[in-house]
């Protein structure tokens, strides 16, 4: 593909949104209008596996294009460390207009704690932890305290006001900051501030990168009415799960299922049918309104005149599980509901429109991609592949595999668990780790996805499938092997 | 240095012999590792004698500890058949000194242990980032297990992976995924068999035994990584 002059660079990430969860992706329910025209007007890729199931570390394999084991931010609660440079900073570095607008997660915000700032390259930096974070930094509250001053005083008053660092983690529904108007919501702000960043004059020639990092559709499960009307639930199937299914699976699946968060959220059981078909239909409203808010964005661009010149990207730092596999929220499960999100992409002129890509991709692959459609070196230590070849044809020595390392990154238990993801071929290994990376019981999954895509059928001690669990244990210690940090470059043969 | 070393500040002296591969400019060799009848070897113990005859009391040889390790083995063929062999990645491993009891420990350890050790000896705290562990406790807090790496970017040799856990050995002969040249494995029990020269790897009676080690090694994998970044709340 010949490539154009720079191109601005627009990245909308969602928080805990599910691969499968767009009208496009296979959800007839779902309210995604904008998203599903961003696919048709770019690629849309089947296949992205994000490198860890929680925020922080999956978010931190983003902006190093590193996997988890080699960027030191292996869980929750842990910095990026300060070694780490993020793509960001090369953009800013080659004359990009940077921005980052919402929740970015690089370095620990519980008890309220402000995301410091590092060497991110950001001319504009807008951040919030999350709707109901109550850092003083917070820049949604200042804007929500300066348009809607009511609505911020009724939700968060002077005294009374939730100070409870797990209140979101807790509630077992939407709680009130969730469902205020749509011109109050915290999606809402998102996208008036990125039209906003959008929209400021630049000299010709001076490109932009903007990361617009929206908290929909993460948990608590509320949304405005006006989205929520929008929904259908009975259109929505139930969980997927089987009876007995948790008999077959790694024995912490199943205190999973009873309390979320290993211990520190409400489990499945604790929902009656009834709630677990309401928390469905509201994830799909905050899907419905971070669809619109997002079609703001893109239409803003198009008024601008940007709309050929901008490199559009779509994605989310991990799923949900949504109640399948009779489990909640996210943790150390690697089921797809975690960690095979959405991807579309769209450059007029550069992606052919309306394509589809069934390879295995990974959250990794993004900076790369970023940096070569801005010209840019990779850089040091950078282990993704740009999708720019791939989107134009070049399918040939494409990396067949993906791998996603969950390290106790989320809620720390004892004793720790570790898991590791191989997608190999039709199939997929998760290695429940044992001594000596820790004291917990050594189990495995093992799927067909082709032939059991919601992943219900664990293979990994049937008899019959000994050959391929073995064999997949050789290509997993090939890919860990692969995967290891070679930043240091060999500047002599010895 | 060491003679005229007399004040009470501690010191720590590192003495780096060539014993095998000189890079070219070396004595010329002659490895037969099996007779230890190799020159070199004799010239570097020759001169560790040396050193010895210096840690007098005059130099507080009370309070000194000496320690004896080797940053790697000699592949006496220079092949990548014999790169993860014993006298490859098996090295010497011997303290002597205050502290130190005298006894054979059998359970692998790993030159990542001999900084923390070293550390220990001096009462300074083991940085979090180190992986090692202090093994003034002997056999009782020897990991059990060592793994050692070769990685050798744009050479013929193919990179492997060797484990060492008990008596058993595994080694892995990586492959690529992306072409389908799959990995492949050498497991040896060196009690039986300490010259390597007997691999089960291929045996059916030992699948479950290869497979083992094959969990062990994803597992060491994994405990290997690097977690010393402080982890400060819950997310």
């Amino acid at each position: 593909m010949m490539k154009p002059r720079r191109p601005n660079i627009l990245f909308l990430c969602t928080d805990q949104q599910r691969g499968d969860s767009l009208n496009c992706t296979g959800a007839s329910w779902a309210v995604t209008p904008n998203l599903d025209k961003l696919a048709r007007n770019g690629t849309l890729f089947r296949n992205c596996y994000v490198q860890n199931p929680v925020c922080s570390p999956s978010r931190a394999s983003l902006f190093t294009g590193k996997y988890v084991a080699n960027h030191g931010l292996y869980a929750n609660g842990v910095p990026l460390p300060a070694r780490q440079r993020m793509f960001t900073r090369t953009l800013a570095d080659a004359g990009y207009d940077c921005g980052m607008i919402g929740k970015q997660h690089l370095y620990p915000c519980d008890t309220w704690h402000t995301e410091p700032r590092r060497g991110d390259g950001y001319r504009v930096f807008e951040w919030a932890h999350g709707p109901n974070h109550r850092a003083l930094e917070n820049d949604y509250h200042r804007w929500l305290r300066k348009t809607r001053p009511e609505i911020y005083a009724e939700v968060f008053p002077e005294e009374g006001a939730n100070e409870d660092t797990e209140y979101g983690n807790r509630a077992k529904a939407g709680t009130p900051i969730d469902q205020v108007p749509k011109e109050a919501h915290y999606s809402h702000w998102v996208a008036e501030r990125a039209i906003d960043f959008i929209r400021h004059p630049r000299d010709h020639g001076h490109s932009f990168f903007l990361v617009a990092n929206f908290f929909d559709p993460h948990h608590p499960f509320g949304a405005p009415n006006e989205f929520r009307n929008r929904i259908d639930a009975d259109a929505i199937p139930a969980p997927s799960t089987r009876r007995g299914e948790l008999e077959d699976k790694p024995a912490p699946q199943t205190a999973y299922s009873e309390k979320s968060y290993g211990g520190n959220a409400p489990g499945f059981l604790e929902y009656s049918e009834e709630q677990i078909r309401e928390i469905r239909a509201q994830y799909w409203a905050m899907i419905a309104l971070v669809d619109h808010e997002i079609g703001r964005i893109l239409d803003a661009l198009e008024d601008a005149g940007l709309a050929n010149d901008t490199l559009v990207v779509f994605s989310s730092d991990h799923g949900e599980m949504l109640g399948n596999h009779q489990q909640l929220l996210k943790g150390p499960q690697l089921y797809d509901d975690l960690v095979r999100v959405p991807l579309i992409a769209r450059w007029p002129g550069q992606i052919a429109p309306a394509t589809e890509i069934d390879e295995l991709v990974q959250w990794v692959d993004l900076p790369a991609t970023f940096l070569d459609a801005a010209g840019c070196a990779q850089g040091k230590g950078g282990q993704g592949k740009s999708l720019l070849p791939l989107m134009d044809g070049e399918h040939n020595g494409w990396r067949n595999w993906a791998l996603c390392e969950y390290r106790n990154s989320g809620f720390s238990v004892d004793p720790p668990i570790m898991t590791t993801m191989l997608r190999f071929e039709d199939w997929k290994l998760i290695v429940w780790h044992g001594a000596p990376a820790t004291l917990g019981q050594r189990d495995g999954e093992l799927y067909n996805i082709s032939e059991d895509p919601s992943e219900l059928n664990n293979l990994f001690h049937d008899p019959a499938h000994a050959d391929v669990r073995r064999w997949l244990k050789g290509v997993l210690v090939d890919v860990m092997a692969e995967a290891e940090d070679r930043t240091e470059p060999q500047v002599r043969a010895w | 240095m060491i003679s005229a070393h007399a004040s009470d500040q501690p010191y720590l002296a590192v003495a780096g012999f060539v014993v095998g591969n000189s890079m070219g400019a070396g004595p010329p060799q002659n490895n037969d590792f099996e007779g230890l009848n190799d020159r070199t070897l004799r010239q570097a113990d020759t001169a560790l004698g040396h050193i010895l005859e210096h840690v007098t009391p005059e130099s507080h040889a009370e309070d000194t500890v000496v320690i004896i390790a080797a940053g790697r083995g000699t592949n006496t063929a220079e092949s990548a058949e014999g790169a993860m062999r014993e006298p490859s990645i098996r090295v010497p491993l011997s303290m002597r000194g205050k502290g130190i009891d005298r006894q054979i420990v059998e359970p692998p350890v790993s030159t990542t242990d001999v900084a923390p050790t070293i550390l220990d000896l001096a009462g300074v705290p083991i940085p979090q980032r180190m992986q090692g562990v202090s093994l003034l406790g002997g056999a009782e807090v020897a990991r059990g297990w060592a793994m050692s790496r070769l990685r050798a970017p744009g050479k013929a040799c193919p990179w492997q992976t060797a484990l060492r856990a008990g008596h058993r050995k595994l080694v892995a002969c990586h492959g690529n995924p992306a072409s389908g040249d799959p990995v492949t494995y050498k497991l040896f029990d060196l009690d039986d068999d300490p010259n390597e020269l007997n691999d089960l790897a291929g045996t059916p009676a030992h699948a479950t035994d290869l497979e083992e080690m094959i969990d062990l090694m994803i597992d060491a994998r994994c405990a290997l990584e690097d977690r010393t970044e402080p982890r400060i709340a819950s997310f």
